[in-house]
């Protein structure tokens, strides 16, 4: 057909910011780390594959050990070079998550002061251990701002050393115990749902679409 | 009415022929008398019978309006002064929202389905030759033209949304009465556009209108065979469904 002469805005593309938050405690070290790290690469090749998810995924990743650390600050997937994780040390999630939270709030502002729209941040958090920095205020905190919409979370348990009570307290959304070490499994069903979302024809979806695969604690 | 003139069409989104969905929009406008009257609704894509939901709130939106109109409200009313206590209106536009709701939510209830299953958002209006009356619950939008050919958004997309660009209210919302936004303008427009939010990504820009859309869309408007330009351009237009996958409905309403 003749298209017609219809001025069409130039917007940004919608942003849809993904943080992971990973567990790299020495418990860690060995296969699940390895599996983990090769997961992550399959991500970022679906989400680099789809046109649209390409350009409106903003991925950030967070480790705890000993520390934390945001090894990637929000951005597009294409300019993303990933590091290898590696294991060691502690489990400071608690510190983590109050981190990420914080880095969520700072996005938003970012993105509202520049005019760019965004969908509900999505929050993964695995881990394979107890966290040696328990905090009730944080995980008040978290559960409070997960029900108020702030972000959505997923709870990904990885393991038998897994404090179960703990995951449990943190989140509205039950935990899942990941079948083995199957983060592949996981991370290919995040960059379709991510995908997804990123067609920006996804309702009122104010509850966590469920994971279809591991089993709730 | 012979002067006006009138495009009312929807058109269903790349991405729900993808997954077999039907288009979720319903657009109705009637003439009444010597006003349009009009209501387009957006089912939610999460909710199941959204499509029943929007075509719900439109049938009961453009009935409840034309009975307004008769009513001594309106009666005889040439015009609407700015100075006037227009409270009697605006409570009249609650009570449609309110009615429009217990509508869906004893079909619902008849149905034993959850009401939220028939989500869907609102947008309507009255258009007299001398005043024009619109409201709004959930996302889309609503433009105006008036004689001096200044365009009007009427709701702040900011006003609209939740914050996200993909979530918005609805008028099965527990929080709709906060939600719901009304309009009165007393002075005669001689274009009006109203859209769900399909077409927001192109035709509005940090949350406000994009005028060169608008008059864009109003030239064709003008043109003879104004209905199958637009309805082949929303349907087929490859620069158009590249950048939007939803469902796309739009009424325009001119007066020439």
């Amino acid at each position: 057909m003749n298209e017609l002469d219809i001025k069409f805005a130039e917007n940004p593309e919608p942003r849809c910011p993904v943080l992971l938050l990973l567990d790299t405690s020495s418990s860690m070290r060995g296969n699940p780390i390895n599996n983990l790290n090769e997961a992550i690469k399959i991500f970022i090749a679906e989400i680099l594959q789809d046109d649209q998810a390409s350009l409106s995924v903003e991925l950030s990743i967070y480790s705890f050990s000993s520390e934390v650390n945001r090894l990637e600050e929000f951005g597009s997937v294409d300019s993303l070079e990933f590091k290898e994780l590696t294991a060691h040390g502690n489990t400071m999630m608690y510190s983590a998550i109050d981190k990420a939270m914080d880095y969520i709030e700072e996005t938003k502002k970012v993105y509202k002061a520049n005019d760019i729209a965004y969908y509900r941040p999505w929050m993964i958090i695995i881990t394979d251990g107890q966290a040696s920095d328990y905090s009730k205020e944080i995980a008040q905190r978290f559960k409070e701002e997960e029900s108020s919409g702030k972000f959505v979370a997923y709870i990904i348990a990885v393991g038998s050393g897994i404090n179960k009570n703990q995951l449990k307290e943190l989140s509205n959304n039950p935990p899942i115990a990941l079948d083995g070490l199957n983060f592949k499994e996981l991370f290919v069903w995040l960059s379709s749902s991510v995908k997804e979302v990123s067609r920006e024809v996804v309702g009122a979806a104010i509850e966590a679409v469920e994971i279809p695969f591991g089993k709730t604690l | 009415m012979n002067q006006w003139k009138i495009f009312n069409y929807a058109s269903i989104g790349s991405w729900h022929l993808k997954n077999n969905m039907v288009c979720q929009d319903s657009t109705k406008v009637e003439i009444c008398d010597d006003i349009y009257v009009g209501c387009l609704s957006d089912g939610a894509g999460s909710a199941k019978y959204s499509k029943e939901g929007s075509a719900l709130v439109t049938n009961y939106t453009v009935k409840h309006l034309r009975e307004l109109y008769k009513t001594k409200l309106f009666k005889k009313r040439l015009f609407l002064h700015q100075n006037e206590n227009n409270l009697d209106i605006y409570k009249s536009f609650y009570d449609l929202l309110e009615g429009c709701h217990f509508k869906i939510k004893s079909y619902a209830f008849r149905k034993k389905i959850p009401i939220e299953q028939y989500s869907s958002t609102m947008i309507g209006f009255m258009y007299h030759p001398n005043w024009l009356i619109t409201f709004q619950i959930g996302d889309g939008f609503l433009v105006s033209k008036d004689n001096k050919n200044v365009y009007k958004l009427h709701f702040s997309n900011e006003l609209i949304k939740t914050g996200y660009v993909n979530e918005t209210n609805f008028i099965t919302s527990s929080n709709r009465k906060h939600k719901f936004k009304i309009n009165i303008l007393n002075y005669p427009i001689n274009f009006l556009c109203c859209s769900s939010d399909g077409l927001e990504k192109v035709a509005l820009i940090k949350n406000d209108l994009f005028k060169p859309f608008f008059s864009s869309i109003e030239n064709y408007f003008k043109q003879e065979n104004y209905f199958d330009n637009l309805s082949n351009w929303m349907d087929n237009s490859q620069s158009l469904n590249k950048r939007v996958r939803d469902d796309k409905s739009l009424i325009l309403i001119s007066r020439n």
